[in-house]
């Protein structure tokens, strides 16, 4: 009896150093005292745009509404409307490429806005200015817009996140218009170049 | 009924260490002392992807890795009876070199963990070069546990692949 318990013992302390020693234990870092084991990590982040002017799911409009003082003096007016009023829009851009730009095109067919009697008017007389800086700050500087569309801003360079606002004046550019009410669509794309 | 008792152990000893559980066991001391660490599989550095979808891209979804969990054995037998009850060792991590696609980085503290069973507890990595994750452990036990990571997702990065490794290391002080 007394032999069968040393060799269960034998038994069990050679099980344990088997174990250890033939198991999936740790096999990559060994050493006396210290060792060392490393891990890699990858994470992969597509490329996105989100950009949006005005209300987000609505075209907003713009009105300018210039009395014949304005017209004869050239005089610079505010627009109303928008989705924050007083002719100013909201502005977002939130993209991860390594470069976005912005473009403008318009439903003119390079006449400008169309009038609703006769005549246009160049899209040459309505401003937009970015109320926080413009680019290289926390806004956008906004395409000049055109009667034949396909102003560019600038390039703008690595990730962005910004929240900003656009604002309209206008300002004939020189020829008076026609009594009457013109209209137009402008649409800004944001796009990698 | 020693008899029973033995084969208990024996069976014990011969299949948990073979499934790799998240546990934490005995070891017996033996010459020579030696330290061991093992993370990920049995062979090669294991890479932990993440992959961002682009409706989620930075607006703070978590991001689980694959594979889901990484085992993370660490062990450091000593050549005596009397080393094995008197010593202690730590795991450490070091995570100071951030995730990169080559120009843009990732900081590790983006990335978090959580434990199987928390042998070796949830954390996060906290970017420098002696980050202990495991505090003093007696030399006669084994910690072994299962760790999944986590990348926060809260930063608007240009798009890309980004890389970078963490080092473990296992020592007794």
């Amino acid at each position: 009896m007394k032999t069968n318990a040393k060799m269960m013992v034998i038994g069990l302390v050679l099980a344990m150093v088997f174990c250890y020693s033939g198991s999936t234990l740790a096999d990559e870092g060994i050493g006396t005292d210290t060792a060392a084991a490393h891990l890699n990590f990858e994470v992969t982040i597509a490329d996105y745009i989100l950009f949006q002017v005005g209300s987000s799911g609505s075209i907003d409009t713009i009105i300018f509404q210039p009395d014949t003082s304005d017209i004869i003096t050239r005089t610079t007016i505010n627009g109303t409307g928008g989705d924050l009023t007083g002719g100013r829009v909201t502005v977002r851009l939130l993209s991860n490429s390594s470069s976005v730009a912005i473009t403008e095109t318009n439903d003119g067919g390079g006449s400008g806005l169309v009038g609703s009697v006769s005549g246009n008017i160049s899209y040459a007389s309505i401003l937009a200015a970015d109320d926080n800086g413009g680019t290289g700050g926390t806004g956008i500087t906004p395409p000049q817009l055109t009667d034949a569309g396909g102003n560019v801003t600038p390039t703008m360079t690595g990730a962005q996140n910004i929240n900003t606002s656009w604002t309209y004046t206008y300002r004939h550019n020189g020829v008076q218009p026609t009594a009457g009410s013109y209209t137009g669509e402008v649409t800004y794309t944001a796009a990698i170049p | 009924m020693k008899k029973i008792v033995v084969i208990v152990a024996f069976l014990t000893w011969t299949v948990l260490p073979a499934v790799a559980l998240a546990e934490v066991t005995f070891i017996w001391f033996g010459a020579p002392a030696e330290v061991r660490i093992k993370v990920g599989t049995d062979s090669g550095v294991t890479t932990v992807r993440h992959a961002v979808p682009t409706s989620m891209s930075g607006d703070g979804t978590p991001i689980s890795g694959t594979p889901a969990g990484v085992l993370i054995e660490v062990s450091a037998r000593r050549a005596s009876a009397r080393e094995m009850n008197q010593s202690y060792y730590i795991l450490s991590v070091d995570s100071s070199n951030p995730l990169s696609n080559g120009v843009d980085t990732i900081p590790f503290t983006d990335i978090s963990w959580t434990s199987q069973d928390g042998d070796i507890p949830d954390g996060r990595f906290d970017g420098t070069s002696s980050q202990i994750i495991l505090a003093p452990t007696r030399a006669r036990w084994q910690v072994s546990d299962w760790h999944t990571f986590t990348y926060d997702n809260v930063r608007a990065l240009p798009g890309g692949v980004y890389s970078g490794t963490v080092t473990y290391t296992v020592s007794i002080p």
